[in-house]
Formats: C-alpha cells, structure tokens, sequence
C-alpha cells in the first residue's frame, strides 16, 4: 500500500500547482528515467494531457513517479515546500 | 508582414515518455512545430512521433531530418501518411543528405545528395498524394508505388540544407527549408541561394517557409545558457568546415584540438577549449533578452519559422516555458 498517497488529499488547492511543478521538473531532470514502469510513464502523459497534473490524482502519479525515480530528492522536495506529513509518509514507503 | 512560426526540435535520446512531455509543454507554449531528429543510435524517430501525436491537439509534427539513405522515400511517404491518420493535417517532413560520420558507420555513402533529395521530395510528395509514384530519377527508381490507404491532406516536405546547392534546391522545389545555422551572416549568405533556387523554380518567396534550425540555448542565468550550449558548440566546431570556421575567425587548429579531444574521449578537455567566439558564431545563447534580439534579427532578414535546437538550455522543460512567456509573445503581438 502506498501510504503517501492518502495525504495528496489534504494538500490545500492552492499549493497544488507549485508542488505539481517541482514534482515534474524533478522527474523529467532525473537521470534515473529508466526506471519508471511504461503504465506510470502513460498515467504522466495522460494527466498531463488532460492538464491534470496539479490535481489529487495528477500529484499521487508524480509522487509515484517521483518515488520511483529520484526517492531522496522527492522527499526533500516535499519537505523544502511544507508537506512534512506526506515527506513521512513518502520515507516510510521507501524504507528510509 | 509575414507571421513568424516556431519550432523546437527534440532528439530522441531521452525515454518516448519524456519528449512527449517536452512536446505537451511546447504546444501550450505556443509553438508551432516539433522537429524530432532521425538517427539510428537514438529511439525511432516514428514511434517518437506517433506517441506526441498522440498526446497533442494542434502542434505540427515530422522528422527534423530524415535521410534517404537509411530509409527509402518510399518508407519515409508511407510513415509520414500513417502518422497523418494519427494527426491529420498536422504533419509535416524535414528531409535531408544526414550525417556523414553515422551514415558511415553502417557503410553508407551520401552518393549524388543533390538528386537522391530532388527525387525522395518527388517520390514522397507523388505518394502522400494518392497518385502514387513512377519515377526514373538520377538517384531512385520507382515504378508503379501506390498506398492502398489514403492520405487525405498534402504533407509539406522541407528539405534540410547548408550547402549552396542544397540551399538552392530546397529554394526550387521544397515547401519549406531547414537551414542548419545559428549566426546571422552565415543565414544571410544561405538565403541568398534559396533565393536564387526559388527563382530558378519560377516560384516567390512566400511558397518557401524559411525555417532556421538553430543550436539554441536559453537561461535567465547567462551562465546556465553557455554551460549547456558548450557541449552542443564543441560538437559544431570540431564538424565544421575550414572556411567557416575561418569566416568566424576561428582558428583551425583550435577546431582541430576540439575534435581530437572528443575523438579521444576526454570531454573535459574539449569542451574547456569552446570559446565564446565558438559559443557566438554556433548557437544563439544567452538570457531571454538576447535571445530575443538574435531572434528578432533573423526574422527581419527572411526567416519565417525559427526552430529552437538542442540544447534548449541545462533545464528543457523550463526553457521551453520561458520561451513561451518571453519571446512568442514578444514576436507574434509587437
């Protein structure tokens, strides 16, 4: 079970925008692009198509993504912009 | 006044997943194309595409260039009319001779460039049309090629060009032209053959779209934007041409202590050696400001489609969103 996802729902409106940003700029910076799974790389098209990055949905899928990718940069992005609950979450999920 | 088009080019050596993000953030940019380079040793230029036309809604989309060496016209017709089923009417075809040092690792030679690009542009265009293709060319022959599909729109074919014949010849007979350069003497003295070209096709400048394919790269850091060319510029130096490199007055033996270190392997060394003159004369590169008036500049020598090249900057995504709020508007509304 992935159990930062849960907390995506409680990130205020808001802040969704900036975080979705940090989360894809993260991502698409990683030199780990190997490791993200072709269905998560189709669910990132297809929110950023629909322009649901920045949505409950949209974040859970850059956090996965973000997981995946660059775990300790993901976390330190999360805990850079305040969302100590979900950096937690994130750190207990990868074992840290 | 002609209305300026851009476009960004991408190479597909990072995962399908990313250029297709990359080309999401260009079309809501504003840009116009996306121009995804043709090599073997990088992901299929095709697949590429298909999967950003897909993803997109408006942006135009081809291969920024192909070559008819690797890949017959005839193929390269069938491809491009197939990723219009998936775009309609957004595809467009950037041919070219390609590149010599790859082309020869699979022991291919660019034999009679001028007619095999005269004839793939005849061959495509015959196709792509419904009509099919009968051609006794200098350099293909075609007899009785047709698509059991229809293709329902005409495909623009540019013709990727630098040398003065290439030049003129993209001029007589190409939609559009790709010329490959960055500095805008080198640009005015291409124009003048693509201006020769279209006169000897009996056609006016209007029918050609003049696109400058440009190694650009863009920061508001100035620092990030020469960090990220460097490499790109180092590239360019150590491939070009001895009157070139002259007429920048670069010295052809800086040029050649580039080119030994790249062959070498020792990166650090070459690109420690790429000069700003180098940076100056290859790329357009620097603050969105500078960028601005380089392209600025270009547009009002002829340039009609500016194609933003690699390296974009040291962060893609986010030179492509400065470009989007810094330069289009500034050249679309002025």
């Amino acid at each position: 079970m992935l159990r930062y996802v849960e907390p995506t729902a409680k990130i205020d409106p808001s802040k969704r925008e900036k975080l979705s940003d940090s989360l894809l700029d993260l991502i698409l910076d990683s030199g780990n692009a190997d490791r993200l799974t072709p269905e998560l790389a189709r669910s990132l098209m297809d929110a950023a198509r629909r322009r649901e990055l920045s949505t409950e949905t949209g974040l859970q899928i850059l956090l996965k993504a973000g997981a995946l990718l660059e775990p300790e940069k993901t976390t330190g992005t999360l805990e850079a912009e305040g969302f100590l609950e979900l950096a937690s979450e994130l750190k207990k999920s990868i074992g840290k | 006044m002609v209305e300026l088009k851009f476009g960004v080019e991408f190479v597909p050596m990072n995962p399908y997943w990313k250029t297709s993000l990359f080309a999401i953030e260009s079309e809501r940019s504003g840009f116009d194309n996306v121009w995804i380079t043709d090599h073997y040793n990088n992901r299929n230029v095709y697949v590429s595409l298909a999967q950003v036309a897909t993803y997109t809604e408006r942006i135009k989309l081809g291969p920024g260039v192909t070559n008819p060496y690797m890949i017959h016209p005839v193929m390269t017709a069938q491809a491009v009319a197939s990723l219009n089923e998936i775009a309609p009417g957004r595809v467009i075809c950037g041919i070219g001779v390609g590149d010599k040092t790859t082309l020869a690792t699979v022991g291919i030679e660019q034999q009679s460039p001028l007619a095999a690009i005269r004839d793939s542009v005849q061959i495509i265009r015959d196709m792509t049309s419904g009509k099919g293709s009968q051609l006794e060319g200098k350099a293909f022959k075609v007899s009785g090629a047709k698509f059991f599909f229809k293709v329902g729109n005409p495909i623009p074919v540019y013709i990727g060009a630098q040398g003065p014949k290439m030049l003129s010849l993209a001029g007589e007979i190409g939609d559009g032209v790709l010329i490959n350069a960055s500095h805008r003497r080198d640009i005015e003295n291409a124009l003048k053959f693509v201006r020769e070209g279209v006169a000897r096709g009996g056609r006016t400048m209007d029918k050609v779209d003049v696109g400058i394919y440009t190694s650009f790269s863009m920061a508001e850091d100035p620092a990030k934007a020469v960090k990220a060319a460097t490499p790109v510029v180092a590239y360019i130096v150590a491939g070009a041409p001895q009157p070139l490199l002259e007429s920048h007055g670069i010295q052809v033996q800086a040029a050649e202590s580039i080119k030994n270190g790249i062959a070498r392997g020792k990166w650090k060394e070459a690109f420690g050696q790429v000069t700003t003159e180098m940076i100056e004369a290859f790329s357009i590169c620097g603050t969105p400001d500078t960028c601005l008036e380089r392209i600025d500049e270009l547009g009002k020598i002829g340039m009609t489609q500016f194609v933003a090249g690699s390296p974009l900057g040291l962060k893609v995504r986010g030179s492509i969103r400065i470009f989007g709020e810094q330069i289009i508007p500034r050249l679309t509304h002025d």
